[in-house]
């Protein structure tokens, strides 16, 4: 065995096309995570800025107010999901969906759906970062190292005489591949083992990735030998190969993404926005008892309490925001189910692609998958919820109206 | 010429005999017609249900009854970007920008819902388009059908017989160009079909012709491109590796790199982070809602002097209107000043981006076949600027109303009782100062100027192509005359 390994290394490095696959893959993957480093660390230090400016802005703010429903109205917050350890090597969605909310405490489906997202254009063209590089551009590199490794055997004529000397040939083409395989995981490796360590990522999840990204290049590898030995050219070979690459990275994922689309339906949102403002509106013409009741239904610990109202009150104002949101609530959760089905579909599809499969494992690893999109999505919700219960004392009057109170809530949120 | 021919035909059947390119084509027909039909369902039915949108938007707004016109200010109106009939060629960005924006007075808000908030997440490439296929997996099978295309004459020495037969390099590379040349306009057929039904959907003829020239223009620098490689390698083996390395560099990695790049490079400022900016702008203007806001003092006494009045109840007009529409003009001013800086900021970052054109021939052909079609940034862009254009009319025209319908007296006695609330309204007839929001995208020929310098470049990066080819025929011929 050692005497294998040995001949093979000996060939390996005297192998042109090898040894520049394996440059360029070294390349790619330093690069790929050095522009994956350098966003996360552009996300880190956007987070600090925001959250020093709307501390700031609050507490400036908060001091002009006399009033707690001016106060709510004017007090913005922050929410943000911070990039994850592993963000660096999967953008997964944070580049589509928000990550980042200025919230206050009117109706919140007004505001949740509110995106500082980047330009479209940059968006559009996509991402090169470092779980493209492994689900899309390994396989090209494993098909571009090893389409010619039976055939350049042949040519030389050696492939009978090995087949004649080494008793079999099998073995042999194994043990190549084999080791150029490894060979060229390790090179898209090591930079990325660096980084996450350097980045603090969780060890179970760096050895997760390392271990399904030597899975998928290996598999690759077994499939490009596969094909090689049977089929009588490189070229073939190689074609057959791109062929089989452009089922499993484009075809299977983006016929099941449309599919995803086709049958599961998801409201529309501006039916949602819609509706929401009709309900919110509604209640400037509706007596203040009926939004009330409707907001005491949800609210029992205040159904006791009345308020005086004079034409205008704050609290009642406070309270239709809140129905709004509970009226458009089954529509706001036929949403984020749509879309958790739609993600449900594609995991399934990814079962037939392992290009897909690997983008997925790598986006929930770093927490820039449309669960963890959900999860941000449910802390906003509970930030905001706690945010105006906090206000609700002082709208009622039970408690007196005090800025120092209202500036010791959470002026940002982390949702991790 | 009957020479070039010749070979376009022998070509042609060399292919139908090749089980590879018989079924590299086939199952890219398939993908292409997938493809196209399902963007065009996709993109109407979304145009459909905007456009229904809009018009019960409307409708709503104009059913409101009797009402204090302020209120109706922040009632508000919705308004629906619904795509250029060529997106169902190239949606472009328009997955990614918000559908649907919320008009109020005093506030420009965000358009929301782009379709990407629920789209499927699908590894790498997003969606399926006609343009997708074009610009990625087209030139592919291109790659995989017509690798050998000289090289393998020269593999076979049927090249001699070529030469034999007095064919020289200029046949030799019109022929074998002529021949994948053929095959990419065959291709095209699905694109021009749809466009067709673009066509049917109100398209401009002329960007729909401007739009299939160029991705013929983009299929042709590829077409070349393979005959230039084909002829300058040793092998087959070897034009096969580097038209793949090719395709790989431009089709794959180049446009990502750029946006990547450009996104460290040139970096936008996000809006919540300009947005405190604005607030700090906004501090200086005045509360609309308040007549008796020191900003509005110079206002109040020259309208006092221009009616000879001392107070605010003898004039014949309503001094909260006036105050509330001279704060819209004020603030609307302030408003679009950061979002116009936001918007240029964002068109130097694309700007930036689309210079990548230089580096790969497919982010030229991106650049123009969204500007032709109507579905780039810019065009969002013009949304954005139609919407505020609408919010502000529609606002004003209500704070117009306020200033002649509805008394001072009655309106600052509005919250006494439900009777005063009610003598404070005005009737719903005012509302129709809302007019139809139709959101359509530039001209046809703007788009087409705009999209120009991605065409010029792809026709350079063509001409290039060409002249790699017939440099490498020649090349090719040079080598045999040599052995």
């Amino acid at each position: 065995m050692q005497r294998d390994i040995a001949r093979e290394w000996w060939f390996l490095r005297r192998d042109r096309l090898t040894v520049a696959t394996l440059i360029a893959a070294v390349l790619l993957a330093t690069l790929t995570i050095a522009i994956g480093l350098a966003d996360v660390a552009s996300q880190k230090d956007t987070i600090a800025a925001l959250e020093a400016s709307t501390i700031a802005d609050l507490e400036n703010t908060l001091a002009d107010q006399h009033d707690a429903g001016s106060a709510a109205y004017y007090g913005f917050r922050l929410v943000v999901s911070p990039p994850s350890a592993l963000a660096f090597a999967a953008s997964g969605v944070r580049d589509e969906l928000p990550w980042k909310h200025r919230i206050r405490s009117l109706a919140l489906e007004g505001q949740i759906y509110e995106n500082d997202a980047g330009n479209p254009e940059l968006v559009q063209l996509g991402r090169i970062d470092y779980a493209f590089l492994i689900s899309v551009l390994a396989p090209l590199l494993v098909i571009l190292m090893l389409h010619d490794v039976v055939d350049a055997e042949r040519r030389q004529n050696r492939y009978d005489l090995l087949a004649v000397t080494a008793g079999s040939v099998r073995p042999l083409l194994r043990w190549r591949v084999l080791l150029r395989a490894v060979a060229l995981a390790t090179a898209l490796l090591v930079p990325f083992v660096a980084a996450a360590v350097w980045s603090r990522a969780a060890t179970a999840d760096i050895v997760a990735i390392v271990a399904a990204t030597l899975l998928y290049v290996l598999a690759w590898a077994s499939v490009a030998l596969w094909v090689a030995r049977r089929l009588p050219s490189a070229t073939a070979t190689a074609a057959t190969l791109l062929g089989g690459w452009t089922v499993f990275v484009l075809v299977i994922p983006l016929t099941a993404g449309a599919l995803a689309e086709r049958t599961i339906d998801v409201p529309q949102g501006g039916e949602l926005l819609l509706q929401q403002r009709e309900i919110v509106n509604r209640a400037w013409d509706l007596p203040q008892n009926a939004t009330m009741e409707a907001f005491d239904a949800t609210h029992p610990e205040w159904a006791g309490q009345t308020i005086t109202y004079e034409g205008f009150n704050w609290m009642w104002y406070y309270a239709f925001q809140q129905v709004g949101d509970q009226s458009v609530e089954d529509i706001s959760t036929a949403l984020r189910v749509g879309v958790r089905e739609r993600d449900a579909f594609m995991g399934r599809a990814a079962l037939l692609s392992p290009p897909l499969l690997i983008d997925r494992l790598f986006a929930r690893l770093a927490d820039t998958d449309i669960a963890a999109f959900q999860r941000y999505d449910r802390c906003v919700r509970d930030f905001h919820a706690s945010l105006r219960k906090a206000h609700y004392p002082m709208l009622y009057g039970v408690e007196p109206f005090d800025v120092d109170k209202l500036l010791a809530l959470d002026k940002t949120r982390t949702c991790s | 010429m009957t020479g070039s021919l010749r070979i376009v035909a022998e070509e042609w059947r060399y292919w139908s005999r090749s089980r590879l390119a018989v079924s590299a084509t086939g199952l890219l027909l398939v993908v292409i017609l997938a493809a196209v039909i399902s963007t065009v369902s996709r993109v109407q039915s979304e145009s459909d249900a905007r456009r229904s949108m809009q018009i019960a938007a409307e409708e709503t707004f104009l059913a409101q009854p009797d009402r204090h016109p302020h209120r109706m200010v922040h009632y508000g109106h919705y308004v629906f970007r619904t795509p250029a009939p060529l997106a169902v060629i190239d949606p472009g960005v328009d997955p990614l920008t918000g559908t649907v924006m919320f008009l109020e007075g005093h506030r420009q808000n965000t358009a929301t819902f782009p379709a990407a908030y629920t789209a499927p997440q699908v590894a790498g490439f997003e969606y399926l388009t006609p343009a997708f296929t074009y610009q990625v997996l087209v030139p592919l099978v291109l790659v995989v059908v017509g690798f050998s295309i000289v090289s393998r004459e020269r593999e076979l020495q049927t090249d001699v017989q070529l030469t034999v037969q007095g064919l020289g390099s200029r046949a030799l590379w019109t022929g074998k160009s002529l021949a994948l040349l053929s095959l990419s306009v065959l291709l095209l057929l699905p694109l021009a079909a749809g466009a067709l039904f673009a066509l049917s959907r109100g398209a401009s003829a002329f960007a729909a012709l401007v739009l299939i020239g160029g991705y013929f223009a983009y299929l042709a620098f590829w077409s070349f491109a393979i005959v230039g490689i084909s002829a300058r390698t040793k092998s087959s083996a070897m034009a096969l590796l580097v038209s793949c390395i090719a395709w790989i560099a431009i089709a794959v990695v180049m446009p990502r790199l750029v946006s990547d790049l450009t996104g460290a490079l040139s970096p936008v400022t996000g809006k919540i982070e300009s947005d405190f900016a604005l607030i700090e702008a906004m501090r200086d203007v005045g509360d609309g809602h308040n007549a008796a806001d020191p900003a509005f003092d110079q206002l109040r006494a020259n309208l006092f002097a221009e009616y000879g009045v001392d107070k605010a109840e003898d004039l014949p007009v309503n001094l909260r209107g006036i105050v509330a529409e001279a704060a819209e003009t004020e603030l609307t001013k302030v408003l679009n000043e950061f979002s116009d800086a936001r918007m240029q900021e964002e068109q130097a970052q694309a700007a930036l981006a689309r210079r990548g054109a230089l580096l790969s021939p497919m982010l030229a052909l991106r650049n123009a076949s969204m500007q032709t079609v109507g579905s780039d940034l810019g065009n969002y862009h013009r949304f954005l600027h139609e919407a505020e254009a609408a919010r502000f009319e529609f606002v004003q025209g209500l704070n117009r109303a306020h200033i002649s319908e509805l008394s001072y007296i009655d309106d600052i006695n509005r919250n006494k009782d439900e009777a005063s609330g009610i003598r404070a309204r005005i009737s719903a007839d005012n509302w129709r100062v809302l007019q139809t929001f139709d959101f359509q995208p530039a001209p046809a020929g703007e788009r087409i100027r705009t999209a120009s310098v991605g065409l010029l470049l792809l026709l350079l990066w063509c001409a290039a192509a060409a002249v790699f080819a017939y440099t490498g025929t020649r090349f090719s011929e040079g080598r045999f005359h040599a052995a």
